[in-house]
């Protein structure tokens, strides 16, 4: 175990760890560009150079190892002039693009460059010219005059994606970032290249031009595009969506997210239904949950259930339902599955299965698959989710019952024909708990405002129970959380799931619940 | 001996000082609440001392206060975009500093003592210095009044700026840059009530 | 009536203490003040000082914005010599982050100060006639304070909404011809200050009207934390620019004129003496200032030049930092005074490290002054409340902030 002082604070670290990473640890900055924890090294921006007594020449600390009775020094005279220099040299080609980048303001050059150089520039002559807002693939827009070739986007490529679409052609100061001729960058994390460009060389064509990042407000949040659960920080600006980028977590989603997730936003941007309908007709909310009671009451009841709900949801659907009709059928839909792959991606497209399943569980309920709804005789039907109400097995059930009751975002063919719809929130409205594939809990939170007459199903299902005589043991989506009796996570709360969640499949002790209190976002 | 008027504080009041710097020159001491009466007559009354002049009484509310995290410690993490352009940090305790500047009239012409006294958000109170400075009258109404700092023994603590129905102290870090106040009713005049004021006692 | 006899008029003549709200709204509370007052006949029983109506959260604004932004919100502290507030305020930021600035801005920075106290002290003498019925000497004193504007008008690009100063220097060099510019202005107030006090410090009715009336004696001066004029005419020799001298006040020859009664008279008398010793320093500073740049050439502190920026990155992204995240001010905390229109304009900032303030404080002068008004006006005539109120010269923007 080495021990080494890094600007006279004395550091232990493993054999093989860097010297920017004992000092990341320490809190001791160090400027970097083409250093990335989940990347490999490539030592090739010279701006994390340090002095040690170990070398007479300068060391890149991303690359070099910490040794035994190492003295590093990050802010000596030498690293000082080192680093201004490296920053004059990034500089010198660099055009003066700040106000039309959509990196500025989140720009490690910007940050690094008043940090550490501040110095007027030195270059009298024309600078070079490469090529600008070039297309490489489907969602991503490379101007090679801003890259600083610091390769992290070609290492992401090779290394995180397993698709090395990205090479640097060229050399010297004519080097830029290229995909092969004639193919595309066109792999399912492309984007995650446009997160680690520490400049604004790669942007996203989606975020493109769309809003200045300094506007933006940013939730953390989880993806709801498939089991993975990858968690992302929705950024927001004036209750829209603008876009959604990973936030690191090392036990689900390291520093990546998939395309896909983060555009699914767009999901949602259109077709959204904001007003209670009754037979296609707006009608008051009062008036919708009494006929929804009623139909409850009514009974026998089925209820197709969506993984899209959060757990709290789930509960107060079970919870309620159950009280009011206990012969209640309970099936279980959601989005088919889909591809998958050795990274991220999971075939699963739903985010919460396993809390539902959980949920369900707990609640003593059995849960059947949409073939089997063609035999159930219900003649009250609840259909959550959008796409439950546009499989071709519940429109078929819906058409034997009496009472039909939809919940959905979206608006569907059945919400027109449907006795009751109800407007429900998306993920990126939804505040409350999913469970990934792999047993990770995690808080989804709301990012926007939901328009309109949109609700939770908690709140509609508890706003129903209270007019058929039913309440819940809580009137907040935290209080059913706790209330929910779920063997995996009772006696915690909101306040117990950490930044990057809980992982239900570990065993707990006492002392991590306050622990994990401490960094509860 | 030090010629710094902080050391003659600490020499004096030994158990009192907290903490004493001389940040950019400013003399500075942090005292115990106890003690902050002795510390201000003492430093009123020592001929050589001086400090006659009260300049000024103020707080700072250190909720936001502390080490926030660096922006590159994770380059793919930055701290969430906020909203709020305050700065955020963990906090400091206790939550308050009440900040008390006298000016000596006499040594070494013009020298500045800055004298603080930190009190938690649960017992927010200071005893009032209105009885060695009644120029502080004024500017300790302002930091009950923005801060809601309680003076003991203040002869007339109320609201000074704002209106006696605020609800809230404005300069406290969690109260929100455009937090909105409810409507105040018009009051109803009754013979010689004039709303807000009460009569001063002779 | 005619046939009521002398008791049943005595009976009339009831003595009871009257209540009268003189303001919030009055022609003579410039600056939106409200005194409560108890009167026993014309005498002043009690009186109550009631502020707060011109509140704008100058603290709270100044939390929100990078450290920059502040600036323009000090214009309208004592928007009578806004320069002074801007000096102040720079003052106190460049202490925080340890910044020498450069001679000539020094120099620049007491110029425009100066400037702003004749300006300042023009309006009370102007407006402490105007109160007692002189209407000429306030024209005069306005005619004169009109040149000072055109001279701060081309200066600063704006006659109160000044905003002259940037950390780390000035918003930019004085423009060519100022010293003309200024020696017009000199010779104008020169002459209408002659005029000024030809009618009124020996003309009986503003003596009478202003001797002896709303006295502060020095040792209540001192207590109630009197600074600036309000305390020199109480005798008290203390002047910031003396005591804890800034910028080059060390190095300029001025008196400090006091007085011996603390009355209205006396304040009236200081400044007319400031006047003309501002007058003195802005002489010397004219023979003294040195050429030179008035910035300090760090791009983490202030602006790169307009074609650095538009031209090279290098001066964009400085640009850019400095606007979007604000000078980067070390953590701590530092009290930064300055001699005011009005006495000691004390700025306490406190950083926690980074573009935007963790606490603006200003100590303004009035607001001590303020809380002594009760003492200067109980006991005396109803009528003399006003030319007291105005020789302390409340200034509302200052006060209540």
């Amino acid at each position: 175990m080495p021990t080494l002082k890094i600007d006279g604070r004395e550091v232990t670290v493993e054999p093989g760890t860097r010297i920017i990473e004992a000092a990341d640890r320490l809190g001791v900055p160090i400027p970097r560009f083409c250093y990335h924890p989940g990347l490999s090294v490539a030592a090739n921006c010279r701006m994390c150079l340090v002095e040690t007594n170990k070398s007479p020449k300068l060391v890149p600390s991303c690359y070099d190892m910490c040794q035994d009775g190492m003295e590093v020094s990050t802010r000596s005279d030498k690293v000082r002039a080192a680093q201004k220099a490296v920053l004059e040299f990034i500089l010198l080609h660099h055009p003066v693009d700040c106000p039309i980048c959509d990196q500025a303001g989140e720009c490690d050059l910007q940050d690094q460059y008043f940090q550490y150089d501040y110095q007027p520039s030195r270059f009298g002559f024309r600078k070079h010219h490469k090529p600008k807002a070039r297309v490489l693939g489907p969602h991503v827009i490379y101007d090679a005059e801003r890259c600083i070739n610091c390769t992290r986007c070609v290492r992401v490529c090779d290394e995180v994606a397993r698709a090395p679409q990205l090479r640097q052609v060229h050399r010297g100061e004519r080097t830029y970032i290229d995909v092969f001729p004639g193919r595309e960058l066109d792999h399912p994390y492309s984007m995650c290249t446009a997160d680690v460009c520490p400049v604004g060389a790669l942007t996203t064509r989606d975020f493109r031009f769309k809003c200045r990042v300094w506007f933006l407000h940013g939730t953390p949040s989880v993806c709801a595009e498939c089991s993975r659960g990858c968690s992302v920080r929705v950024d927001t600006y004036r209750g829209k969506v603008q876009r959604v980028v990973p936030r690191h977590n090392p036990q689900v989603n390291q520093y990546w997210a998939c395309d896909a997730g983060r555009l699914a936003y767009h999901r949602f941007e259109a077709d959204r239904v904001v007003a209670v309908m009754a037979g296609g007709r707006t009608v008051a909310y009062g008036d919708a949950v009494r006929g929804l009671a009623e139909a409850l009451q009514a009974g026998p009841v089925a209820v197709v259930l969506t993984p899209f709900l959060t757990c709290e949801d789930a509960f107060a659907v079970v919870r309620v339902v159950k009280a009011v009709a206990p012969d209640t059928r309970f099936f279980v839909g959601g989005r088919p599955d889909g591809d998958q792959d050795e990274v991220l991606i999971r075939a699963d497209k739903n985010p919460n299965r396993r809390g539902l399943s959980m949920v369900l569980a707990a609640a003593g309920v059995g849960a059947e698959g949409l073939d089997s709804l063609a035999g159930c005789r219900a003649a009250t039907l609840l259909v959550f989710g959008d796409h439950n109400a546009a499989d071709e097995r519940v429109v078929g059930a819906a058409g034997s019952a009496a009472t039909t009751v939809v919940f959905s975002a979206l608006d569907v063919p059945l919400l027109g024909r449907a006795a009751f719809g109800f407007p429900t929130v998306t993920p990126y409205e939804a505040d409350g708990t999913f469970v990934n594939e792999f047993d990770v809990l995690q808080r989804v939170r709301r990012a926007v405002e939901p328009p309109g007459e949109v609700r939770e199903p908690w709140r509609i299902l508890l706003d129903a129970g209270e007019a058929a005589g039913v309440t819940l043991p809580a009137r907040g989506a935290a209080g059913l959380f706790a209330a929910a009796s779920v063997p995996q996570w009772v006696g915690l709360t909101w306040a117990d799931i950490g930044e990057f969640g809980l992982d239900l499949a570990r065993p707990r002790d006492a002392g991590e619940a306050t622990a994990s209190k401490a960094n509860a976002g | 001996m030090s010629s710094l008027v902080s050391e003659r504080i600490r020499a004096r009041f030994p158990d009192a000082v907290v903490e004493a710097h001389q940040q950019h020159g400013d003399d500075t001491v942090v005292v115990r609440r106890e003690a902050l009466l002795d510390v201000l007559r003492f430093l009123r009354d020592e001929p050589d001392l001086d400090f006659r002049m009260p300049l000024d009484v103020t707080c700072v509310d250190r909720l936001a206060m502390g080490e926030r995290p660096r922006d590159h410690v994770d380059a793919m993490n930055p701290p969430l975009t906020d909203p709020d352009p305050v700065p955020r940090g963990p906090g400091l305790k206790p939550r308050f500093e009440v900040v008390y500047h006298l000016r000596s009239l006499s040594r070494a012409r013009g020298q500045v003592i800055r004298v603080k006294v930190r009190v938690d958000e649960d017992d927010a109170r200071v005893p009032s210095a209105v009885g060695l400075f009644k120029g502080f009258n004024w500017f300790e109404r302002e930091v009950f009044d923005m801060f809601g700092i309680r003076f003991e023994g203040h002869p007339d603590l109320r609201r000074i700026l704002l209106y006696p129905e605020f609800q809230g102290h404005p300069l406290r870090k969690d109260y929100p840059r455009r937090g909105h106040q409810p409507r105040v009713p018009m009051p109803r005049l009754r013979g010689d009530q004039v709303p807000g004021v009460t009569v001063p006692k002779e | 009536m005619a046939n009521k006899t002398a008791v049943e008029v005595g009976r009339d003549l009831h003595t009871e203490v009257l209540q009268v709200n003189m303001g919030p709204s009055h022609p003579a509370m410039h600056g939106t003040v409200r005194i409560h007052l108890w009167l026993d006949g014309e005498t002043v029983a009690d009186a109550d000082v009631d502020i707060g109506y011109l509140h704008r959260g100058f603290e709270k604004m100044a939390e929100a914005g990078t450290w920059s932004k502040v600036i323009p919100y000090t214009d309208r502290l004592n928007y009578v010599s806004p320069l002074i507030n801007n000096v102040g305020y720079c003052g106190a930021v460049e202490k925080l982050l340890g910044l020498e600035i450069t001679e000539r801005c020094k120099y620049v920075r007491v110029f425009v100060s100066e400037v702003s106290r004749i300006c300042d002290h023009l309006t009370a003498i102007g407006a402490s006639a105007l109160e007692v019925g002189a209407f000429t000497p306030f024209l005069w004193a306005m005619q004169a304070r009109e040149e000072f504007y055109f001279l701060i008008e081309m200066i600063t690009g704006a006659r109160v909404t000044t905003s002259y100063t940037r950390i780390g220097g000035l918003r930019w060099d004085l423009p060519e011809g100022w010293v003309e510019r200024y020696e017009h202005c000199e010779r104008r107030l020169m002459s209408l200050l002659d005029d000024i006090e030809t009618l009124l410090t020996r003309n009986r009715i503003f003596i009478d009207r202003n001797a002896d009336v709303g006295v502060m004696k020095a040792d209540d001066a001192i207590a109630w934390g009197f600074t600036g004029p309000c305390l020199r005419a109480a005798g008290v020799d203390y002047d910031v620019r003396k005591a804890q001298p800034y910028l080059v006040y060390d190095r300029l020859e001025f008196d400090v004129p006091i007085g011996h009664k603390g009355d209205n008279y006396d304040r009236y008398l200081v400044r007319l003496e400031e006047i003309r010793q501002s007058v003195r320093i802005i002489r010397q500073v004219i023979r003294d200032i040195p050429e030179g740049p008035v910035n300090v050439n760090d791009w983490r502190v202030v602006l790169p030049p307009k074609d650095q920026v538009y031209d090279t990155i290098e001066g964009m992204i400085a640009h850019f930092e400095i606007i979007m995240k604000g000078v980067q001010v070390p953590p701590g905390e530092a009290y930064y005074a300055v001699e005011g229109g009005n006495g000691e304009v004390g700025f306490y900032v406190v950083s926690d490290g980074g573009g935007r303030p963790y606490r603006v404080h200003v100590r303004p002068p009035c607001f001590a002054i303020m809380q002594g008004l009760r003492d200067m006006i109980v006991g005396g005539m109803v009528a003399d409340i006003i030319p007291t109120f105005d020789s302390i010269n409340m200034i509302g923007g200052e006060i209540d902030r």
